[in-house]
């Protein structure tokens, strides 16, 4: 139906958009909970939240080494956002933009990346570039004693590599709706008055894209310093202090209570970190105006045609793919079919069985329906917080909005142990009147809002290219705010919600540390599954359990875009919808083919 | 139906019965004559315990064929079905989340912690632990005691030394720490990233001894700092290292990973003890499930499951291991005020906290 049809007022006047504040400060309370939770434990004693203290700050700023490894978690940040721009940044351009046949199989490999836990990535680069047993090394007889290897895998550098190439998929998926949205009115204008493709790129496309890029370059910054699995497997062994480690020592001490109160302090120079990241981002949002672009005539280019290109690019696909996909595909499955770890050799061949994957199937049961629930909660709760938190930072007009968006950008930067304990404590507070301590609902509640900062962001840039006109005009024939954001803002927004949710829904699934903390033990998921059985030296079968859980999140993702429309042609979609603006909708990418 | 086909039915019916009824007489039976063998305590706990019918336990990470043989065990020992649901996840910050969340009156969800002493102390400072007299209530061993409120359950092995049987034969095998600062194994050493072992050891070595011989390790041996402790066993599988210490590889040799312990002697000890939390749903079963793993049977089943027992629980894994060598117990008070040495050997490690 179209939006001019809908124009009556009686069912909700301005004040209707109050369910919409109203989800952005529910969204907001969730997120305050980690953020005050680090405030309030970095002056806490220890374990001992409450009792404050400010010795935490005075231990931290008496630490051996303190500017060495501040300044080394900024390489880490700026070094793997720099990674990861190097390879999202042009798929990301390539499946949103460009006319690349094999959209579907690249969509394919991202959502399977995303499956892949980032410590299988770590391990397998190891096992072949390790120094003194490296497959790599040993090709080259490198690994013998006293041979100098000819790598060695113990770098900030292939911190920064690894990374970066992890947060590929991730990366893609929060900039590809803002890609999408690219009027190519200006990109054309450009071409028509004779400027050079490259010197549109430049200077018309990138600024426009200028929001998306850096909101993700900022988040993925945040993530980078927090992160620790590659820097466990890989910086530890190789000596290389980060803040993370910081955390992490604090968090399992030998003997005693873990030192939450120290590694939230830690946390808060995070957070200082992030500040600094966040208001180079904000500097640019304020200004926002000036990229919006999608407005009641606007409309997205069709695809460019790559014609020669079309082999560069699926050679630089293939590359990324190689790099964070194949190598540690190849080696999860490796993994589950002998019966314990070893390089390949014609001895291991001979062991080779699929006993992993009967084993997994029996264990995989429980946790595979709680991991669902878990998923579904976490999705329901972001995107509904997302979609309301977006509208209120991006089209409300308001000053409250930009706090609103810092708070929610600030949030990753918790360490997620700290904001794991932090919503274990509200349970136990909520516990008399709501008892969701432990329970699958609260690893829900923390997930979702873990990941809220991802679905604003994805949101926001999207958002910030649908002008502000577009709403005015509504408004002038007496739609009222709410029906504007119902049948004007979410459905321009869908593509963005679709993304978010196939990220929020992937993360969850493999989301670790957040489960283990909160599970009281009657909430068994597949990624506290998966840990168990590595933990428990049954690692074919944590291998087999992940493989059959990449297996089925890129069949759900698959069934998801086809349930959505996301996978039919423009044209039906646009006439399944009833909507008769000119605006044309992009390509959609699993469609493609 | 006709006559002929309701007789043979009548019959086979009747046979059916027969043979459950006579299969339960002899399952009953046999559990009233273990019942009979049981401790008195133990025997007046029965009835309770076949009520609450499930507990759950934080202990070690087991997957689900390793629960459920466990909760098989624990019934055929007792003759009737106990339900168990054991999970695990780091010891302190468990320990530390089940003391706040008993000061606030939000029940533990925990029947037993089974756990070193370190965490037990925290537990029992944080008054989240059920006073057991173990012996009088249960007629465990009185040997078995541990701590105020412990009954040793299993004996820790941080203290152990593996090595990988592709790169290093079983005569140049380490046969005591100090054979670790052999210029062989420069490079080649791999230990967790915590100070624990290293206070285990000192135990025995002597403190100013251990630290040299950490300080050798670290610095002249280049020894790699790894995360966890999985990571090490890993790690020493795949061959990345050709020794560790900080783990046995019990359960890795049986999969045919190319790893065997080291033969350190003396074999350093810690036990581990089962704690009943105080506000167990299953104090009963939390106490039958104690009982039973200090038992022969139960530390079979501890040894059969998951290659862990006391070292000197005959005929278990670790038993034989450590046959013909010296057995090193760190006493409970030993192990409950280590906070000094984890803070010294960190130092020298090079940990920031």
């Amino acid at each position: 139906m179209a939006v001019h049809e809908r124009n009556d007022t009686s069912s909700g006047g301005p004040g209707g958009i109050a369910l919409v504040y109203g989800l952005a400060l529910l969204g907001l309370a969730s997120v305050a909970v980690s953020l005050l939770g680090n405030i309030l434990a970095s002056f806490s004693d220890r374990a001992d939240i409450g009792h404050f203290t400010l010795l935490n700050y005075g231990e931290l700023l008496g630490e051996h080494g303190l500017g060495d490894v501040t300044l080394r978690t900024l390489m880490l940040g700026v070094g793997s956002v720099s990674m990861m721009l190097f390879f999202g940044f042009p798929i990301a351009w390539i499946l949103s933009r460009t006319d690349f046949a094999w959209k579907r199989m690249t969509i394919g490999v991202l959502v399977a990346k995303l499956a892949i836990p980032g410590f299988i990535t770590a391990m397998s680069y190891v096992w072949l570039l390790n120094p003194t047993s490296g497959l790599v090394n040993r090709m080259f007889g490198a690994t013998a004693l006293g041979a100098e290897p000819v790598f060695n895998i113990y770098g900030l550098g292939w911190i920064c590599l690894l990374q970066g190439a992890v947060l590929v998929p991730a990366c893609v998926f929060l900039m590809l709706p803002a890609f999408q949205h690219l009027d190519a009115t200006l990109e054309e204008a450009a071409w028509v008055s004779g400027v050079s493709p490259a010197r549109t790129i430049r200077r018309v496309v990138l600024p426009l894209l200028a929001p998306a890029v850096l909101g993700a370059a900022m988040f993925f910054f945040v993530i980078s310093v927090e992160t620790f699995d590659i820097v466990g497997l890989i910086g530890l062994p190789g000596g290389i202090k980060v803040l993370s480690v910081w955390i992490y020592d604090a968090m399992h001490p030998a003997i005693g209570m873990p030192d939450y109160g120290f590694a939230a302090a830690v946390g808060i120079l995070l957070f200082l970190m992030s500040a600094v990241a966040i208001g180079f981002y904000i500097y640019f949002v304020r200004r926002s105006e000036r990229y919006a672009v999608v407005a009641g005539k606007g409309r997205s280019s069709p695809p460019q045609s790559l014609g020669l290109w079309r082999w560069p690019a699926l050679a630089f696909v293939c590359g990324w793919a190689f790099i964070a996909f194949v190598l540690p595909l190849v080696t999860l499955i490796w993994v589950a079919l002998v019966p314990y770890l070893q390089v390949p050799s014609s001895a291991a061949l001979k062991t080779l069985s699929l006993t992993s994957f009967n084993f997994a199937l029996s264990y995989i049961g429980t946790p595979l329906l709680n991991t669902s629930i878990v998923a579904a909660g976490a999705i329901l709760l972001a995107l509904t917080w997302g979609a309301s938190i977006s509208w209120v930072v991006t089209r409300s007009g308001t000053r409250t909005g930009l706090w609103l968006d810092t708070a929610v950008f600030l949030s990753p930067a918790v360490p997620s142990m700290v904001a794991a304990v932090a919503f274990q404590y509200l349970g136990i507070a909520l516990y008399r009147w709501l008892p969701i301590y432990g329970t699958i609902w609260l690893i829900s509640l923390a997930i979702g809002t873990r990941l809220l900062a991802f679905c604003t962001r994805t949101i926001n840039a999207a958002s910030w290219q649908i002008h502000r006109q577009l709403d005015e005009a509504a408004y002038v024939s007496g739609v009222s705010r709410l029906k504007t954001f119902r049948y004007i803002y979410l459905p321009i927004i869908a593509p963005s919600l679709f993304y978010s949710s196939a990220m929020v829904g992937l993360l969850s699934v493999r989301e670790l540390t957040v489960p283990l903390i909160i599970d009281a033990g009657k909430a068994p998921v597949v990624s506290t599954l998966v840990f168990q059985l590595q933990t428990n030296g049954n690692h074919n079968v944590a291998a087999a359990v992940a493989i059959y859980m990449i297996a089925l999140l890129v069949a759900l993702v698959f069934i998801a875009s086809r349930l959505s429309g996301a996978d039919r042609p423009a044209q039906s979609r646009r006439q399944a919808q009833g909507r008769s603006a000119e605006r044309r909708e992009p390509v959609p990418l699993l469609a493609a083919e | 139906m006709t006559w002929l086909t309701r007789s043979v039915l009548h019959a086979a019916t009747l046979a059916l019965i027969a043979s459950v009824l006579s299969g339960s007489g002899s399952t009953g039976a046999h559990a009233q004559a273990r019942a009979e063998n049981l401790p008195a305590p133990i025997r007046a706990l029965l009835d309770s315990a076949r009520k609450e019918g499930a507990a759950v336990i934080f202990g070690q990470t087991v997957n689900p064929t390793q629960m459920q043989q466990y909760s098989d065990a624990v019934s055929q020992f007792y003759g009737f079905k106990i339900q168990l649901n054991m999970i695990s996840s780091m010891h302190p910050v468990k320990a530390a989340e089940v003391v706040q969340v008993m000061k606030q009156g939000v029940p533990s969800g925990i029947d037993v912690f089974w756990t070193a002493s370190e965490v037990g102390e925290v537990l029992r400072r944080g008054n989240a632990l059920a006073p057991v007299d173990w012996v009088k209530e249960t007629g465990a061993d009185a040997r078995l005691k541990w701590g105020e409120d412990g009954l040793r359950a299993h004996d820790g092995t941080l203290a152990m030394v593996g090595y990988n049987t592709q790169l290093v034969t079983a005569k140049d095998a380490p046969r005591s720490y100090l054979d670790l600062l052999n210029p062989a194994w420069k490079g080649r050493v791999a230990v967790p990233r915590t100070p624990t072992p290293f206070t285990y050891i000192s135990y025995y070595l002597g403190v100013e001894k251990t630290e040299a011989f950490l300080r050798d390790l670290i610095e002249k041996q280049k020894a790699k700092i790894l995360a966890s402790f999985p990571d090490l066993r890993t790690r020493l599988i795949t061959g990345e290292f050709a020794v560790e210490l900080g783990s046995e590889v019990f359960r890795d040799r049986l999969t045919g990973a190319p790893v065997e312990n080291a033969p350190i002697d003396p074999v350093i000890i810690t036990p581990w003890a089962s704690y009943v939390m105080r506000d167990a749903k299953s104090p009963n079963i939390a106490r039958l499930w104690g009982y039973w793993l200090s038992t022969p049977d139960g530390q079979k089943a501890m040894s059969d499951i998951a290659k862990i027992s006391r070292a000197d629980a005959e005929g278990t894994e670790f038993w034989k291991f450590a046959q013909g060598k010296k057995t090193v117990m760190v006493p409970e008070e030993y192990t409950r005020d280590t906070g000094r040495l984890v803070r010294k050997f960190g130092k020298v490690m090079g940990l920031a906290r």
